[in-house]
């Protein structure tokens, strides 16, 4: 098992097509000196911004061993406000630093008027909203000079106007734009029990052509009256259900780079990786299918 | 249909707590009002920058106790809610918040220790400057030296309160341990924050260290630093807190020329 994490074929960006899990600082220090056989590491952009310091200086040292995908969280790419321009060059120099394969954001906003809740929240899914959008991944894009990967978010409301699918709406996103998707996989369950949108039609719709990266990730059940409402707290073990979609999502889109994301209730190493080698374990038996 | 830019500013504003409850047809229901709806992003918003502003802040959170701290973590966000995509950033202006609104009470240090806490979290983040060899000035010793300035590293700050703040901060950081009770009454503390190659350094110097570095930062020669401490500090060694300052190893170079030249 530890073998085929290192030995999984390489897609486009030097990153393998395997599980990797999100570098979160409580495992900087373990990551640094035991080197766990794990294929690859994400991290959020922002925390590592800064010039220098400990968790910038142990990214730079693990990159050398890991293959590396950032992952943004701040740029608000769908408000109507100007780009940060300031966070968008704080984002090219970490580019320039640490050469990650995959640089990702999500289809969402989460600030206006210069004041930010720091939250991914839903765009309706209009032509208003996908021309913002276009425009906005084509200005990211332009300043970074390179693709980037756009990130399907779980939600807690819909709009009443949105008159496009969202599938549909990322599809053409990509298609105009050529940016890639990371399909997270656990937002899509977490949407399909809020909203009744079906996880496996989303998947099905989707080309797999403009897929590169997957997240899986643990959510919380709350209730609110009588209802239930999943939240998207990635601060659980990756449920049997989205296990199952992910199974689903391999037979679409082939073995991808496939992240376990945790970030609240964060649990030692050992548990994180027992996570990514069973995610390796279905990226494994689709080798084997291709073989 | 609402326009997107109404949108956002109508949710963004519900999120941060300043807009009203209320009907919002755009919104689909399903089984919870919008207002429920509405609610789990303003908690998000609310938990997400709490926990920003605890990791910023550990021995406030300690000192204060976690309810108290997110209770001002909460009032803070609704006067200055972040401005920027990166919640590292916030907390920049929670030390004059707490200063207002805390002043002349009984726990008026809470805003030094805030300070403090920022400082380290800002020096942390900056590259460490290398001190230069001071050697370097005996070459000009026959110089006219009226005019001899030095200059300190960029990544260090110096923070003055009257309560023993050093020793406040350091037996309530997050690793450090909490023993015995610290009377406040105890003398004024001057504390440098210092970036070193591998770590943030804060430590305690005395009054004379402390003006003659600060007015260093400013700008100021020698002469009129050395007359900046005569001032304030009775009975002053010069000659002893100048060499302290230099085993300090936070000055990175000297000019010999007054400004503009």
């Amino acid at each position: 098992m530890t073998m085929a994490l290192h030995d999984a074929t390489r897609v486009p960006g030097s990153i393998p097509a395997s599980a990797g899990i999100g570098l979160r600082a409580q495992h900087q220090s373990e990551l640094r000196n035991s080197k766990p056989a794990v294929g690859w590491l994400e991290a959020h952009s922002e925390n590592y911004f800064s010039e220098a310091g400990p968790h910038i200086e142990a990214l730079l040292q693990l990159r050398e061993h890991y293959g590396l995908s950032l992952h943004g969280v701040g740029l608000s790419l769908g408000s109507i406000d100007p780009i940060d321009h300031a966070h968008l060059m704080k984002l090219k120099r970490l580019i320039g630093r640490a050469s990650p394969a995959f640089v990702s954001e999500h289809l969402s906003w989460g600030s206006v008027d210069g004041r930010f809740v720091n939250d991914l929240l839903p765009l309706p899914y209009t032509q208003e909203s996908l021309a913002h959008m276009v425009s906005r991944v084509d200005q990211v894009q332009s300043a970074l000079q390179r693709t980037i990967l756009i990130e399907n978010i779980s939600s807690y409301l819909q709009y009443s106007h949105s008159d496009i699918d969202e599938s549909a709406f990322l599809t053409e996103l990509a298609r105009a734009t050529g940016c890639g998707l990371l399909i997270d996989i656990n937002n899509l369950y977490v949407n399909e029990r809020n909203h009744g949108v079906g996880a496996r039609r989303f998947i099905d719709s989707i080309p797999p052509a403009v897929v590169r990266e997957m997240h899986l990730a643990g959510h919380s059940s709350n209730r609110v009256d009588q209802s239930e409402i999943l939240i998207d707290t990635h601060s659980a073990p990756v449920c049997e259900a989205v296990w199952a979609l992910y199974g689903h999502a391999i037979q679409r889109f082939g073995a991808l780079p496939t992240l376990i994301e945790w970030d609240s209730d964060i649990p030692s190493l050992d548990v994180l990786l027992g996570e990514a080698h069973k995610a390796q374990s279905y990226l494994g038996a689709a080798h084997d299918l291709a073989a | 249909m609402i326009s997107l830019r109404d949108l956002q500013r109508d949710l963004l504003g519900y999120a941060l707590g300043d807009a009203h409850v209320g009907e919002r047809p755009w919104i689909v229901t399903n089984g919870l009002s919008a207002d429920q709806r509405l609610r789990i992003y303003r908690n998000n918003a609310v938990v997400g920058f709490e926990k920003a502003m605890q990791s910023t802040f550990p021995a406030l959170v300690r000192l204060g106790g976690i309810d108290w701290f997110n209770q001002m973590a909460r009032a803070y966000q609704r006067v200055n809610p972040s401005r920027s995509g990166d919640l590292n950033d916030v907390g920049g202006d929670f030390p004059a918040f707490l200063e207002d609104q805390l002043s002349g009470g009984e726990y008026e240090y809470f805003s030094d220790v805030a300070l403090l806490e920022w400082s380290y979290q800002q020096c942390l983040c900056e590259s460490a400057v290398l001190p230069e060899n001071l050697d370097r000035l005996a070459l000009h010793l026959q110089e006219d030296l009226s005019q001899l300035r030095f200059q300190v590293a960029a990544p260090t700050r110096a923070i003055e309160s009257i309560y023993p703040l050093f020793e406040i901060w350091n037996r309530n950081r997050s690793d450090g341990e909490q023993s015995g009770a610290i009377d406040l009454r105890r003398t004024a503390s001057r504390v440098l924050v210092i970036r070193r190659i591998d770590h943030v350094e804060v430590r305690e110097v005395s009054a004379p260290v402390f003006t003659l570095l600060r007015a260093f930062a400013a700008g100021s020669t020698v002469l009129e630093a050395a007359a900046a401490v005569t001032e304030t500090c009775r009975d002053v060694d010069f000659s002893d807190a100048l060499t302290r300052i230099l085993g300090l190893g936070v000055l990175v170079g000297f000019k010999l020329t007054a400004i503009g030249e």
